[in-house]
């Protein structure tokens, strides 16, 4: 039997109900690019994924290009992890790769990332992005990485929220004694 | 110049950095951006290592409010011992790290977010690995950025954040000692942090333990976490930490006061309706507004009726056991099952959202060595079961004459058994909260409901 249905194995399932359902999120986060100064541009495939959205800005001879896969939950956020690796594979540094979200159960995303699996460090190494959208107060937020275009962080509703990356990397600082020690 | 009256320094190298708010950063070739926070970085792809466990976590980052003005060289560094460049590829060290600012509007009590303006080339520098704080803190640069990076550069972005995250630091200087061989080593660092560091550390810690809720006029709320958790509002007292123990009451002074319109703001105390629940006219107040009017009424001091609401980041978390009528706590370690019949992983997901849910409560490590800990429910007297681990680590704060009665996964996590452990030791909730000895449950209403005795405490 597999395990993956279970708490257990190498990717767990989390009792959550999605707060948003996946077109209010793609609306939301359009208007968030679009707002911010971004012009959408076709999510063509790249190599063996298609990104839900991909936006792109230009500041003088600099051009800021971002993909996003958008989830509905923590249970199918791997998947859309995978789905940004397939594109990294690709574009490898020429982009930003962003996996956004509906407000989560915090809790669930603190034993997502580090506490019963161990998603951060990848996420970390690949510079992946996680966004947090939130249709029904109109906002947005970046929780891990930050966007090369620094400029962006101005529209996020609390840039303080990064922060969170160090809150999770002072709770795996067990996990790499033990890897080392 | 920065110098420790008690320990004598060797002479170090002195470079000065820009001081102008435009050219702050200049020459500096790593990025610093949120980007790069919580790498992790191997041991194969390290080029140097300071602080850690490999020293003991003899080390330190420490912040100084100067007085005087003239106490500060703004934009002065001083490195004593190696530089990058110079030390051998895989070198590990103790170090230390001094910042004295100054600035017409800052205080001693700014110490605490001034510290983390310190933390944050190392925590968003790219290349550099920051892990834990204080006492236990352990940095790490990898090979890629060891070429871009100086330690005078370090020096540099070091005041450089300083300055332009914290507007009331207005002149800086930095002392940076890498506890090399040649410099003195371990012994030196060691030497600081006995004499000079770790007495400053006890003394601001004994400042805010011995704060009470009754000494202040305004406490502090933060709404961080409503990104997960819409409706969540954290009130932080001197006698309440908040779940996620990243801030304390006069760190959430000083970020209100540096950032008036950020996610941190002021609490006005109000009436005190309750002074055992902790009720105040002022607190409902604010967390129906910053709510979105969900939440009308909170008890600082109860986990049973009308509880803060909880966020997801809570260390530990004290739940009800109706058949007992006592409350149980866990923290986030304990992996097994609790009384209820629920590991923590579980409860915590029940709990987390932002929902008030009467009868779990989550907990900072520190919030039971409040005072005022869950005096509402009865504080001590009302906890019956916690993991082993967990009672020692609380054992300076339990009662001395209850530390025996509390059962913890050795006595069992059934309901008889549990029962019974606490009649054989008298665990004063037999006396006091029992009816002829039997626990009488309380019938707990549902999340956000008023208790059925209160359609609506006003």
């Amino acid at each position: 039997m597999s395990t993956d249905t279970l708490n257990e194995g190498w990717h767990r399932l989390y009792d959550e109900k999605p707060l948003y359902q996946r077109d209010e999120l793609l609306k939301a986060l359009t208007a968030f690019l679009e707002y911010a100064g971004y012009t959408l541009v076709p999510a063509d495939p790249i190599g063996f994924m298609k990104p839900d959205i991909k936006a792109s800005r230009t500041v003088g001879t600099t051009r800021y290009e971002m993909i996003f896969v958008v989830r509905e939950a923590v249970n199918q956020a791997v998947e859309g992890l995978r789905e940004l690796a397939c594109a990294k594979c690709f574009r490898k540094d020429s982009l930003d790769y962003v996996l956004a979200l509906p407000p989560v159960s915090e809790h669930y995303l603190i034993e997502f990332l580090i506490e019963k699996e161990d998603w951060f460090f990848p996420i970390k190494d690949h510079l992946f992005q996680i966004w947090l959208l939130n249709p029904g107060r109109e906002k947005v937020d970046c929780l891990l990485g930050w966007p090369r275009d620094n400029d962006l962080g101005h529209y996020f509703s609390n840039p303080q929220l990064s922060g969170f990356a160090t809150y999770i990397a002072n709770k795996a600082a067990n996990k790499i004694m033990a890897e080392e020690f | 110049m920065i110098r420790i009256p008690a320990v004598p320094l060797p002479e170090g190298r002195v470079y000065q950095a820009p001081v102008e708010l435009d050219e702050l950063f200049d020459g500096v070739q790593i990025e610093i951006s949120p980007r790069w926070m919580g790498q992790k970085i191997r041991k194969d792809d390290m080029y140097m290592e300071i602080g850690g466990p490999k020293h003991g976590y003899q080390s330190y980052i420490h912040v100084e409010v100067a007085k005087d003005e003239r106490a500060v060289e703004d934009g002065r560094i001083e490195l004593i011992g190696p530089d990058i460049s110079e030390v051998e590829p895989g070198s590990s060290f103790p170090f230390g790290v001094w910042l004295r600012c100054w600035g017409r509007q800052l205080i001693e009590d700014h110490v605490d977010p001034l510290i983390r303006a310190g933390f944050m080339p190392f925590e968003q520098g790219e290349g550099w690995m920051l892990v834990n704080t204080r006492d236990t803190i352990w940095i790490r640069l990898n090979k890629e950025s060891a070429a871009k990076s100086s330690w005078f550069r370090m020096g540099q972005s070091l005041l450089g954040m300083a300055k332009i995250n914290f507007p009331l630091v207005e002149k800086g200087e930095a002392l940076i000692i890498i506890g090399a061989p040649e410099v003195g080593g371990r012994d030196l660092i060691k030497k600081i942090l006995d004499t000079t560091i770790r007495p400053e550390w006890e003394a601001y810690d004994a400042r805010l333990m011995g704060l009470e809720d009754e000494d202040v006029d305004v406490f502090y709320g933060c709404t961080l976490c409503q990104t997960f958790a819409p409706n969540h509002v954290c009130c932080i007292t001197p006698q309440r930490n908040p779940y996620c123990g990243i801030m304390s009451y006069l760190g959430a002074k000083a970020t209100v006061e540096i950032d008036p319109y950020g996610y941190s703001f002021v609490m006005p105390k109000g009436e005190c309706l309750d002074p055992v629940m902790g009720r105040y006219t002022g607190v409902d107040q604010v967390v129906y507004e910053r709510s979105s009017r969900s939440v009308k009424n909170v008890n600082l001091y109860s986990s049973l009726r009308y509880p803060q609401t909880n966020c997801g980041c809570f260390e530990a978390a004290a739940f009800y056991i109706p058949e007992l009528d006592g409350i149980g706590l866990v923290d986030r370690r304990f992996a097994g099952d609790t009384p209820i019949g629920t590991n923590f992983s579980k409860l915590a997901g029940f709990m987390s959202g932002g929902n008030q849910n009467h009868g779990t409560m989550g907990l900072s490590i520190r919030t039971p060595k409040s005072k005022k800990f869950l005096q509402g429910d009865g504080g001590w007297e009302r906890i019956v079961w916690i993991p082993k681990e967990y009672k020692i680590l609380l054992a300076d704060c339990i009662p001395e004459e209850i530390y025996d009665k509390i059962a913890t996964e050795e006595v069992g996590i059934d309901i008889p058994g549990i029962k019974k452990f606490l009649i054989e030791k008298q665990h004063p909730i037999v006396n006091r909260f029992w009816k002829n000895g039997e626990p009488v449950p309380l019938r707990i209403p549902k999340a956000n409901e008023p208790w059925p005795d209160e359609s609506s405490v006003s």
